[in-house]
């Protein structure tokens, strides 16, 4: 995010009009680890400082390391939770909010953070991850049915059709419901979900996608035989890169990916326990236990009833 | 001579609403999925004038454009419904054949103007010889006139367990909720909820498909009942919707001025709808059955008889 000077000013105004200079530091390392104040201004210990120097550089090395958002959000929770007991209030709370708005970035209030305006653009991150930072995702991993046997019967410029209309597909189940595909190579996808209730989000985009291609399969599919695909849905803890092959390597998506190669039947959506314990009632209605998993997930998949 | 419009999403409606609002009556208009459209560009241009959404993005748009060089009796065109291009006039250096900007696009075009591009563009030029029975739109009917309709009755289904699960007031701005939720959907697709009943909407589309065919919608939304439930509605209990269709006329009256019809056809889809029809399925007479597209005919079977016609009925998905 590119921080215009007026929001850096008027973020540099808050600070002084509501914290000393101890609490501003206070909310800095709870942003930056170790961010030492002292060490930054070279002012000494037994000087006080001034509210006005410790704004200045505190915003200075915020904006420097691209964590204004992250920085306003702890502003934002400070003012509602107060700290150590004690309330606190920061004024201009509203304008910053505005002139983050301004730029492009909405409020989700059920994760207190901000996230880019889907309507101005949609990058991986949501306009404000940053490496490293370890965030609770739930993850849709898909995966291609017998995708070398569609490659060779109906050659590849047929299958790799089919899988543009396939990733179009995703592209809108996915963003629909403010989350972001990581990985689209081969036969295969990773979308994630932070914002919102993440875990029902990637659900309902999961199961929009069964649905979609149940239509797509019996309507628009020009390779002459279904695309099948397996999906499924976990949710946990994942440290944020840009190296999505690096995160394919951290616990919460080796579950993701043992869920869909594992348990999950062709054109069906599996959910894991830890997805399905934070789903309402009428959602997970709609799922079955597999035995197969041993009980470990759950399965949707869109089939006939009695007439 | 025929229309397609190139879009990256076989799902925009607005796209596909665009391309049979404007061009329908002026032959044949087709929404390509760019995938598709790589695919078969050279045979499916073939005669064809083709809009190239700007949605793909320029650089894109120009890339499919030249897929069109050399093949015969083609030209293209950009739909740029945001207004973003920068120089629209690019276009035309690069031997597109029209531009059609957000005002256009909304507001739509005539014959006549398809006509004129189709002659700037040196194709054949007696393209647009609108059917005499075309569709024009509901606002263009004259009142009192009769006119040939699919009739769509719809509404919630399962409504008495719902009263008991949800209460008299909640069903009640469900029932609301549903109401105002058809007015979009069956808007997408040419068609108007006409008329309100206790527990549906009598809902009414054109002859003809404008854009995705009304039955095929219907199914997507019984495919969708637990999605709509809850991201829609907002309901913490199941959703299903019923839905019965026929195929009749009717005299045309503006909805909310429908009292003095007196018509078989719209008592028929009335009983249709609120005696014959079960939740969670698509019912539809004889005569509604050639509106069911081939890719879900196979869904559907015969259901018995109803006031003396016969009927077709779709299979129910599993809860």
């Amino acid at each position: 995010m590119k921080i215009r000077s007026a929001l850096s000013h008027l973020l540099k105004k808050c600070l002084i009009e509501s914290l000393n200079a101890d609490m501003q530091e206070r909310m800095a390392q709870d942003i930056i680890a170790s961010y030492d104040l002292r060490a930054r201004t070279g002012f000494p210990p037994n000087i006080p400082m001034q509210s006005q120097t410790a704004a200045g550089r505190i915003v200075d090395d915020i904006v420097d390391a691209a964590l204004v958002l992250h920085f306003v959000e702890r502003l934002a929770r400070l003012d509602q939770e107060g700290f150590m007991g004690r309330p606190y209030r920061v004024s201009g709370l509203r304008e910053l909010f505005k002139q983050i708005g301004a730029e492009g970035y909405l409020w989700d209030s059920e994760t207190s953070r901000f996230m880019e305006d889907p309507r101005i653009r949609r990058t991986p991150n949501w306009g404000r991850l940053v490496p490293g930072e370890e965030l609770w995702f739930s993850l849709l991993r898909i995966d291609v049915v017998k995708n070398s046997r569609l490659v060779k019967v109906h050659g590849e410029t047929a299958a790799r059709g089919a899988y543009g209309d396939l990733r179009a597909i995703l592209a809108r189940v996915v963003e629909r419901r403010s989350g972001r595909i990581w990985s689209t190579e081969g036969d295969g996808a990773l979308a994630a979900f932070l914002f919102g209730h993440s875990a029902t989000q990637s659900v309902l985009a999961g199961m929009a996608l069964t649905h979609e291609l149940f239509m797509y399969n019996r309507v628009y599919n020009k390779i002459g035989e279904p695309l099948r695909v397996r999906a499924a849905v976990h949710t946990g803890p994942l440290r944020y890169g840009t190296d999505v092959a690096e995160m394919l390597k951290q616990e919460t998506c080796q579950e993701v990916i043992e869920a869909e190669s594992k348990w999950t039947p062709p054109d069906g959506l599996a959910i894991t326990r830890a997805v399905a314990g934070t789903l309402d009632r009428v959602l997970l209605d709609r799922f079955a236990s597999r035995a197969e998993s041993g009980g470990r997930a759950l399965v949707y998949t869109v089939s006939w009833g009695t007439p | 001579m025929k229309v397609l419009v190139c879009a990256a999403d076989h799902e925009d409606k607005k796209l596909a609403a665009f391309a049979s609002r404007f061009f329908a009556s002026c032959g044949s208009a087709e929404l390509v999925p760019e995938a598709a459209f790589v695919r078969t560009a050279k045979k499916k241009a073939q005669a064809a004038l083709v809009y190239f959404d700007y949605g793909l993005g320029e650089k894109r748009v120009l890339e499919l454009a030249a897929k069109l060089d050399g093949v015969e009796d083609s030209a293209w065109g950009v739909v740029d419904r945001g207004g973003e291009a920068q120089d629209p006039a690019a276009f035309f250096r690069a031997g597109a054949s029209d531009y059609v900007g957000p005002a256009l696009f909304k507001a739509g075009f005539s014959p006549e103007r398809l006509e004129a591009v189709f002659a700037f563009a040196g194709l054949e030029a007696a393209v647009c010889e609108p059917e005499e029975d075309a569709f024009t739109g509901w606002s263009e009917i004259e009142e009192g006139s009769e006119v040939a309709v699919r009739f769509c009755y719809a509404a919630v289904g399962n409504q008495k367990w719902l009263l008991e699960r949800i209460g008299e007031k909640r069903l009640g701005k469900l029932r609301d909720d549903f109401a105002a939720f058809l007015e979009s959907w069956s808007k997408e697709y040419g068609g108007v909820v006409w008329i309100r009943d206790n527990s549906g909407c009598l809902v009414l589309f054109p002859p003809n498909d404008a854009g995705m065919n009304p039955t095929l919608a219907a199914l997507r939304l019984l495919l969708d009942r637990a999605l709509i439930g809850y991201e829609v509605f907002k309901l913490e209990v199941p959703l299903t919707f019923r839905f019965a269709f026929h195929r009749g006329h009717t005299m045309w009256r503006k909805p909310g001025a429908t009292g003095s019809i007196v018509s078989e056809d719209v008592n028929f889809a009335f009983h249709l709808g609120t005696k014959a029809a079960g939740d969670g399925y698509i019912l539809a007479s004889a005569d509604a059955k050639r509106d069911i597209p081939d890719c879900i005919a196979d869904l559907f079977a015969p259901a018995g008889e109803f006031e003396g016609r016969s009927l077709v009925a779709s299979k129910r998905f599993k809860d």
